[in-house]
This record gives structure tokens, C-alpha cells and sequence, in this order.
């Protein structure tokens, strides 16, 4: 049997989602919040594509609840929005796990598209419809930083294994 | 492999969409999960203080290292701002005892008591780009309670729409759902005051289009809602549209708070709890009242038919 999936060590994992967090709340010049990029939604995709076994549906939608407490926004929103990227990404991880890093940043770009059209779609639907054009930029930002994270992420993930 | 895991990734997804669309429906729709925000809120303190740390640290270490120079030059500043404000004081202590007098000669009830306030800290926590709210460094440690006034130095902040033991949520009069009942200062005119979204002019409604408002009014809360205390300022009118064929007039408001920059707000506790149930309840008859009333005329209606 070909082994599938990487072994992943739970500090580097904690240490990651404390970090998007944190990136995540830090505040920012006006001009930069539309720019933030879905961190979370970043160390998440790595994690799960490493490792969809043990890390899938449960670890995203507890992430996506979080998102929620700390937004306070709409209770259940991200944590939806996350546990159905979790989804997706389980689904395809044979494809995306050995894939090179243009086809992955590929993906991440639409799968973030989606992530934030289930959010329009939830906001609209609670009477909320966000503005304009620049709710979908951080999809861009998330994209052009996905091989940065993915990298960082390998490196520390095999130093914690070591 | 592939065959044993989507199944699970299946079913998985649908309990987790299932109990997603649970929370966000019980969420919109009542307020039974606000003991879930308590403890969500809670829990999420810890990230926010430490988050919003490296800003005070900073603030910490500009007043440790301003020079003597400095502090004196805002020393003297603050002292001529504080004669200042305590001339005004001694006016207004006078004008408030001539208004009691008045009062009594009126037989009116009611008087003037400042209400009790405490200082908070907003924290430098960048937040949802959907939300105007804030969140400030105090809870329900410090009996912080939903729907407490908040204020800053100039006028009306918001509202607290959501309470942690240490850290509570604001909402900004900026955001979508705020709502805030208004009178002009100068006509008495009353309204709402309602927010269009972030960095965007308020909008006051259900103005009729004849009615006395000019641009430069000043607005004051009413204390309609039993909610915002009567009498402190919310902003002033920029614009004013009529429109021949409109009902209502278009008014943008200014806030005179500074919604986006303010670091120190008020949070003011409403005095006489019980001056409160009671007008509470008498809404409630009224509103009962008038209930009563239109269904024995839509009865009398109906008998006339």
C-alpha cells in the first residue's frame, strides 16, 4: 500500500493555528484590512492535505467556530464555511498532495473563492450583504501567500518531528 | 482507502452542516445561545488581550520615554483645559438648580442625576471587515451589561451587544443594526438615527419632510428607548434632502464621537432600575392598550360591512 499521508506533530500544529489567530486579530492600517488574507483558512488546507485522517471535518468546523466567537459575527458561519473547505480538501487531497506548488496555489485561490461566496451566500441570507468588490481580495492575498505558508509549515512540521 | 474514508468525510460534513445551521439559525433568530457567547467570549479573551498587548506595550514605553519638556507643555494644557471645563461646571451647576426650581414650580417630576460611569480601554484587535463593533477590556467582571451605553469624549459611541467575564463587544452607531432615537436639540424634533456602515455619515429616519431640521442641528439621545440615557450628544445634521415626492426627508448625520479612533470610552450605568421597570411596564400597557383598541375597531369595521 502506498503511504499516503505525512506524520504531523501536534505542537507544530497548535503552534500554527495560535499563530493565524493571532495574524488574523492583529490590527492593521485602514488601507490594509481588506487585504488580510484567511489565515486560518490557510494552516487549516495544510494540515488536512498533510494529514486528512486524523485532521479533517471536526478540527475545521472547531477552527470556523472559533473565527466565529472572535468575530462576532453570526454563530455557525465560518464553522460551516470551513468544515465544507475541510470537505473538499479531504476529497481531493490524493490530487492536491503531491501536486506542484502552482496547481496547489490554483487551488487554494478557488477554494477560497468558495469560502467566501458560502459567506456572502450566509450573509445575504441574514440580511447582511457585504459591499463592493473588495470582499473577494483576500482570496488574492491568500493565494500569492500560500506558498510561503506551505513552506514554512514543511519546515517547521519536520523540525518538531526530528 | 479511498472507498473507507469518503463515507466518514461524508457523514461528518453533514453533522457539522447540520449543527452550523442549528447555531446560526437559533443565533438570528432568538437570543437562547447567549450563554454559548458568554463562554465562547470568555474563552477568546486570553487571544484578544494578547493580541492587543503589543499596542499598550508600545503606548507603554512613548510615556516612559516622553522628556520632561513634553509632560510639562501637556501639563500645562490639561490645567488650562481643566479651568476651563470647571468655569463651565460652576455654570452648569447653577443653570441645573434654576431647572430643578422650574421644575418644582411646574410640579414636573423627574431630576437630574449624573449617571454612574467607569472608563474602558477598547483593544487593538482587528476584527470582522462585515462588523463596526469594538471590543473593550472590560466584562461582566466589572458589571457590564447588553444594551450599556457607551460613550466617549465627545458624544454617544454605541451600544455593548455582547458581555465575556473580562472583554464585552460593542457595537459602533456606524454598524448596519444600530439604531438610536434622537431629538433635535434646537426644534425638539425626534427621530432615529440609524448606521449605513463603516466610515459612512449616519442616517436619521422617519423624518417627515416638513418637519424643522436644518443643517447644523445638533441631536441628542431622547431616551425613548430606555436604553441610551436622555441628553447626550450623537451628531450633527450635514445634509438634508427633500424630495417633492417623498413622504420623509433624507438627513445624514455626522457622529460627533470618534467612532474609529477613540482609545478611552465611558460605559454609563442608567440610574433608578426601578424608574425603569416601571416605564417598561407602562409601555407594555400602552402597547397592550392600543392592541385592544385596534382589534375592537377592526371588529366595529367589520360589523359596518
Amino acid at each position: 500500500m502506498i503511504v499516503e499521508t505525512r506524520d504531523i506533530s501536534i505542537v507544530t500544529v497548535a503552534i500554527s493555528v495560535f499563530l493565524a489567530y493571532v495574524l488574523w486579530l492583529l490590527p492593521l492600517p485602514d488601507g490594509l484590512m481588506g487585504y488580510r488574507p484567511l489565515w486560518l483558512l490557510m494552516v487549516m488546507s495544510f494540515w488536512v492535505i498533510q494529514q486528512p485522517e486524523r485532521l479533517a471535518i471536526g478540527f475545521a468546523w472547531v477552527l470556523g467556530l472559533l473565527i466565529d466567537a472572535l468575530s462576532g459575527g453570526l454563530l455557525g458561519e465560518h464553522a460551516l464555511a470551513m468544515a465544507v473547505s475541510a470537505y473538499v480538501l479531504g476529497t481531493f487531497q490524493r490530487r492536491l498532495w503531491l501536486a506542484p506548488m502552482w496547481y496547489q496555489t490554483l487551488c487554494i485561490f478557488g477554494l477560497s473563492i468558495a469560502y467566501l461566496g458560502l459567506i456572502y451566500l450566509i450573509q445575504g441570507a441574514i440580511g447582511q450583504l457585504p459591499r463592493g468588490y473588495t470582499y473577494w481580495i483576500p482570496a488574492i492575498t491568500t493565494a500569492l501567500l500560500w506558498p510561503l505558508v506551505h513552506v514554512v509549515l514543511q519546515d517547521w512540521n519536520k523540525r518538531f518531528l526530528r | 482507502m479511498l472507498f473507507r474514508r469518503s463515507p466518514l468525510l461524508g457523514w461528518r460534513l453533514t453533522a457539522a452542516t447540520v449543527v452550523s445551521i442549528v447555531l446560526m439559525f437559533c443565533d438570528h433568530r432568538s437570543s437562547t445561545l447567549s450563554q454559548v457567547h458568554f463562554s465562547l467570549d470568555t474563552l477568546v479573551a486570553p487571544l484578544q488581550l494578547t493580541v492587543a498587548a503589543p499596542s499598550k506595550l508600545l503606548n507603554w514605553v512613548e510615556q516612559s520615554v516622553v522628556t520632561q519638556q513634553k509632560l510639562i507643555t501637556s501639563n500645562n494644557i490639561l490645567q488650562a483645559k481643566l479651568l476651563l471645563l470647571q468655569g463651565q461646571l460652576q455654570q452648569q451647576t447653577n443653570l441645573l438648580q434654576e431647572n430643578q426650581q422650574l421644575r418644582n414650580l411646574l410640579h414636573a417630576s423627574g431630576s437630574f442625576i449624573t449617571d454612574k460611569s467607569t472608563m474602558a480601554h477598547v483593544l487593538a484587535v482587528a476584527d470582522d471587515a462585515l462588523l463596526d463593533q469594538l471590543i473593550v477590556d472590560k466584562g461582566r467582571k466589572a458589571h457590564v451589561y447588553v444594551g450599556q451605553a457607551v460613550l466617549d469624549a465627545n458624544g454617544v459611541m454605541g451600544q455593548v451587544v455582547r458581555v465575556g467575564e473580562f472583554t464585552s463587544r460593542v457595537m459602533v452607531l456606524a454598524d448596519t443594526q444600530s439604531a438610536i432615537p434622537v431629538q433635535d436639540v434646537r426644534s425638539g424634533v425626534r427621530g432615529i438615527v440609524i448606521g449605513t456602515g463603516a466610515q459612512r455619515p449616519l442616517s436619521m429616519i422617519n423624518v417627515p419632510a416638513t418637519a424643522d431640521i436644518k443643517v447644523g442641528d445638533l441631536l441628542n439621545t431622547s431616551g425613548l428607548d430606555l436604553r441610551f440615557p436622555p441628553g447626550y450628544p450623537v451628531g450633527q445634521v450635514v445634509a438634508m434632502h427633500r424630495s417633492p415626492g417623498e413622504h420623509f426627508a433624507r438627513i445624514q448625520v455626522l457622529p460627533l464621537a470618534a467612532l474609529d479612533k477613540s482609545q478611552l470610552v465611558l460605559l454609563v450605568w442608567q440610574h433608578a432600575p426601578a424608574e425603569m421597570a416601571e416605564a417598561k411596564q407602562d409601555l407594555s400597557q400602552v402597547g397592550k392598550e392600543r392592541q385592544q383598541d385596534m382589534v375592537l375597531r377592526n371588529t366595529l369595521s367589520n360589523t359596518n360591512l
